[in-house]
């Protein structure tokens, strides 16, 4: 296995565990704030949009290991410990409290879940950031002003504490009244303007207010700033803000009571017109559960909803929902328990009135006289937006930790529509995909669930620039239709809808799929839902685009898997303790065999493979190779299936992400081909050599051979110039034809050398006699061949063979049997005999000769070689002899003892089975 | 003058001899067909006198070459082999052949076949 290998697989096991663990880092760049904190509140991660809004706050950005608390504002920092205390009990905490940031009025919301992905338990904060102009509409930012008008121009005194008693601000008249300045209350408690002997009663009554809900008495004690006292009148209330309760304290200075009703008449008024303003529903009811009051908001609201038109002691349960009998009388039940129990209750509820989604929270308030219930004031608020944003932010949640095993598109898609379209309260929704130019339903729900079934028998088919989706498709914006029954963008008015979104679902900036939701009543699908499912949109592509990058390298890795696979040489990587790291296909069969049985096994040294006579310099090319030295060796081995062979061994350093060495890859190559090759190429140069040489000495030789008898001829021509008589005259001619001879006989020989070469072999019938005969006849004129008794021992029968070669071998040996005879013998003979044994035929001349002396015996088939210079002929008769045996093939051999004799053995193929040979 | 002739060609013999005398018809010229005729010739020499003041030596010849004819006169007695000057007679052009005679101390120089009149009588060595 390569290096760069290793780095992939461990680039997608880096990715997979930083996905599962920390899940806020896909979230990077959504808007939704992610935060994980460990149980000390520090910061482990923060995605971007929950840094900028920390740094908005404090001017800083937070950093992983600084605390949140750091971060956030100090009144906010008592109930986040609380939430995450719970949290990491097991809670899951949901809350909606908006924060102000006093100059900006940057609200958000904020929800806490604890998550169990990291050993260290962890716990993620997320939080929505509302833009102030949404949450604090025009008409708020007006009774805002008013609020703060009536505040500081009523007459009445109010000052406005925490729980505890902290005074948190108090208006002009309180101010008047007292004498002292803004400046003078703050870090001070409402016990700063009592007398002593009245502080610990306030302590106490306050007490009793807060946990108990009895209101103090109402004649108090004050002290102005110069020290005189006053009698004033207290009435109390409290309003729960971000979680807490606080209090608000009129006091009416009793002293000054002249123009009080008058006063009190204007604040009337005023307080009338602020109520009617608030987008808050407010009303009250009697202990009979009869309408009392109820401000704007709440009339508008009955009407709009519920179709009722508020009339002061009308029954309560008339607005309740008469067709839903049980929630009707669970209602019922929740007020008389609040004149039962005297307390305060909350209430969250999921509304669907007239196609619109609402969620609506508030609170029940017993109306106190003393110790008697008199009514119930209730308040309630439209938090749709918030709610679908938390539930949006929870579900997103779910779907991102869910894509993280996600293995599919169809997956993906699939989790997109359980995790977040069920849980926006939406009726229907699919996801269609853009293939091929077309859109196709791949998921899609109705009542909550995905109906698989649905999409099986469909074959419903969207072209792009067709419909709503179409149109999505084609032009990658988002299409809200508010009624499908007037919208001429909508395909199919026949489908039993009123409203519809289509959101473009986008993978690197392409469509690539849109998400489609219905409902049946008309305008559903508000500005929050184009931003919910964008977002959603967002991450699903983002999703995507990851599992395609993760698919591209799975792919990636498959390629490289192939090649290591399909290679035919063993490649294994080895660490630097001498075990076997990894290896591919081949080198798990092919090693065992090489190395003994034993199987080879990630883990395993690599030594058991290599064999103990090699061990010493295979372990110095590993440390080579781990010192980042290439190192390539050859072995010849046994291999029991193949026999010998040649192996090439390359040592090749393998390195790490850090560029650090650590292992190395070993490549194990069968290269016996080569080898045979590489031998073939050795003994073709050697013979090319050796005929390079025989040609150099074939020159030189055939030069002087030639040049020999030339030479004589033209000694010769200058002896006749010289000649003083004709028969001197002739003698020398005599002896220039003889040199022609010689010259000619010798041209003849290097003409059979070269025949014998080239010609094909064609045998033919010939009888053996006629061919001694004729071969003896052409070497009659040798000097000595008178003197010589010839011995025949030859076959009757015809033998066959090719007749010009046969004639050559037996010509050469025989007239070499001739040229060396002793003349120092008298009695010299030449034995020729022939006979067929077997398959094989024999030729045997033997003569006694002159011999060859024994160093020579082994270069008398040498062609020209210097050594056989003693050769009466032209040197060339012995070569082309065995030449011509070898064509044949057939074997000579010569034996001799200088000044003894000298005996040639040929043996030849007889001609069937050389025709046979031939043939093959 | 006795100038002995070895070649194992009667022929180059014959036209050397002829050649020879043809120079100077007063001289004694002994003729051998091979080397081994000419060692057992010389060794049979009594006296100075009687050995040959020059031998004209062919080089490629069967039994016993030029270069081994040599290295068996090199054996002979100092008495027969003072003072005689041995020349190469050859009609072999290989260079390997000229290189071995010029580096035997017998040899004093190396004519190419055929002798011819002009040829014995430019050569320094050979003076008759």
């Amino acid at each position: 296995m390569t290096g760069s290998n290793i780095h992939l697989i461990k680039m997608l096991d880096n990715n997979k565990s930083e996905r599962q663990i920390l899940f806020p880092h896909l979230a990077k760049e959504s808007e939704t704030m992610f935060v994980v904190l460990d149980q000390e509140l520090k910061i482990v991660q923060i995605n971007d949009s929950a840094a900028k809004a920390a740094a908005s706050i404090v001017g800083s950005s937070p950093k992983p290991g600084d605390l949140i608390v750091d971060y956030i504002l100090p009144r906010f920092v008592p109930l986040l410990k609380r939430d995450i205390q719970r949290c990491l009990k097991g809670e899951v905490i949901k809350r909606f409290n908006k924060i102000g940031t006093g100059a900006e009025e940057h609200i958000f919301s904020y929800r806490l879940l604890s998550l169990d992905l990291h050993p260290k338990k962890l716990v993620t904060l997320e939080a929505v950031r509302m833009p102030s102009s949404e949450m604090m509409p025009v008409a708020i930012e007006e009774q805002k002003s008013y609020l703060s008008n009536i505040f500081n121009t009523i007459s009445t005194g109010i000052k406005i504490s925490d729980a505890k008693g902290k005074i948190i601000t108090v208006n002009k008249a309180y101010q008047e009244m007292t004498g002292l300045s803004e400046e003078d209350f703050q870090g001070k408690t409402i016990l700063h303007t009592l007398p002593e002997d009245e502080k610990e009663m306030a302590i106490e009554q306050l007490a009793d207010f807060v946990l108990k809900d009895i209101p103090p008495k109402r004649n108090w004690r004050m002290l102005h700033k110069d020290g005189h006292e006053m009698s004033i009148d207290l009435a109390i209330s409290k309003v729960r803000v971000g979680g807490e309760y606080k209090i608000i304290y009129s006091i009416t200075d009793l002293s000054k009571q002249k123009g009080l009703e008058q006063n009190l008449e204007n604040a009337k008024a005023q307080m009338d017109a602020l109520v009617n303003n608030l987008s808050l529903m407010l009303w009250s009811v009697d202990e009979n559960l009869c309408f009392v009051t109820a401000n704007k908001a709440a009339k508008d609201y009955f009407k709009r909803y519920l179709g009722y038109d508020f009339v002061p002691g009308d029954l309560l349960t008339q607005v309740f929902d008469a067709t839903d009998v049980p929630r009707a009388e669970k209602r019922k039940q929740r007020y008389l328990e609040v004149l039962r129990t005297k307390k305060t209750q909350s209430f969250e509820a999921v509304e669907s009135f007239r196609g619109a989604l609402q969620h609506l929270s508030g609170e029940m308030h017993p109306i106190l006289e003393g110790n008697q219930v008199r009514g119930i004031s209730c308040f309630m608020e439209d938090d749709t937006k918030a709610f679908l944003r938390s539930t949006f932010s929870k579900g997103l949640g779910n779907f991102i930790v869910h894509c993280a095993k996600a293995s599919s598109i169809k997956q993906v898609l699939t989790h997109l529509v359980e995790d977040v379209l069920t849980k926006l309260f939406i009726e229907e929704g699919e996801v269609l995909l853009l293939k091929e130019g077309k859109l196709k339903p791949i998921v899609r729900y109705k009542e909550g669930k995905v109906k698989k079934r649905l999409l099986k028998s469909e074959t419903f088919v969207v072209k792009p620039g067709e419909g709503v989706t179409g149109k999505v498709a084609q032009s990658g914006k988002t299409l809200i239709v508010a009624d499908s029954a007037t919208d001429p963008r909508v395909l199919n008015i026949e489908k039993a809808f009123a409203s519809e979104i289509a959101v473009p679902l986008k993978v690197r900036e392409e469509v690539f799929a849109v998400i489609n939701c219905e409902s049946q009543s008309k305008g559903f699908f508000g500005e929050i839902y184009r931003e919910i499912l964008e977002a959603a949109a967002r991450e699903a592509g983002e999703q995507i685009r990851k599992l395609q990058d993760a698919a591209t390298i799975q792919e990636m890795e498959l390629h490289y898997k192939t090649i290591l696979t399909s290679t035919p040489n063993s490649i294994l990587l080895i660490g630097k303790d001498q075990q076997i790291l990894a290896y591919n296909k081949r080198a798990g069969t092919d090693l065992p065999q090489y190395g003994g049985q034993k199987e080879l096994k990630p883990g395993m040294s690599y030594i058991h493979f290599v064999r103990e006579e090699d061990r010493e310099a295979f372990n110095a090319a590993v440390s080579r190779a781990l010192e980042g030295r290439v190192f390539v060796g050859e072995r010849e081995i046994y291999h029991p299936l193949a026999g010998k062979v040649w192996v090439q061994v390359t040592f090749a350093p393998a390195y790490n992400k850090l560029e650090e060495i650590f292992g190395v890859t070993l490549i194990i190559k069968n290269i016996t081909k080569a080898k045979h090759s590489e031998k073939l190429i050795l003994d073709q140069n050697y013979a090319l050599k050796k005929a390079n040489r025989e040609l150099d000495n074939f020159v030189y030789s055939i030069s002087h051979d030639v040049r020999a008898p030339l030479s004589s001829i033209q000694g010769l021509s200058g002896l006749i110039e010289m000649a003083k008589t004709l028969d001197e005259s002739l003698e020398y001619n005599h002896f220039i034809k003889e040199s022609a001879e010689k010259l000619d006989h010798l041209i003849h020989n290097i003409l059979d050398y070269s025949r014998n070469k080239r010609k094909q072999n064609q045998p033919e019938k010939i009888n053996p006699r006629g061919l001694v005969r004729q071969v003896l006849d052409s070497n009659r004129y040798h000097e000595g061949f008178p003197g010589i008794d010839f011995q025949l021992d030859l076959p009757s029968t015809p033998i066959f063979f090719d007749p010009f070669r046969i004639r050559l071998i037996l010509d050469n040996a025989i007239s070499n049997a001739i040229k060396y005879h002793d003349p120092k013998k008298k009695k010299r003979w030449v034995k020729i005999k022939m006979e067929n044994v077997e398959k094989e035929f024999h030729i045997i001349v033997e003569d006694n000769g002159q011999g060859i002396k024994e160093e020579l015996q082994k270069k008398v088939f040498d062609m020209f070689v210097t050594a056989n210079r003693q050769s009466k002929g032209n040197g060339i008769g012995m070569y082309i002899m065995r030449e011509t045996v070898n064509f044949l093939e057939g074997n000579i051999n010569v034996s001799s003892k200088f000044g003894a004799g000298t005996k040639i053995h040929i043996t030849l193929p007889t001609p069937k089975a050389h025709a046979h040979i031939a043939d093959r | 003058m006795l100038i002995l002739l070895i070649d194992d060609n009667p022929i180059d013999l014959l036209v050397n001899d002829k050649v020879l005398r043809n120079i100077n018809p007063h001289l004694e010229v002994e003729r051998k067909l091979s080397g081994v005729e000419a060692i057992d010739y010389l060794s049979k020499l009594s006296s100075q006198d009687q050995a040959p003041a020059y031998i004209l030596l062919d080089i490629k010849m069967p039994i016993m070459n030029g270069f081994e004819f040599l290295e068996e006169f090199e054996a002979l007695s100092p008495s027969i082999t003072e003072g005689v000057k041995v020349i190469m007679v050859s009609s072999s052009i290989d260079p390997s052949d000229r290189q071995k005679a010029e580096a035997s101390t017998w040899v004093y120089d190396f004519l190419e076949k055929p002798l011819n009149v002009s040829k014995i009588k430019d050569c320094p060595v050979l003076d008759i």
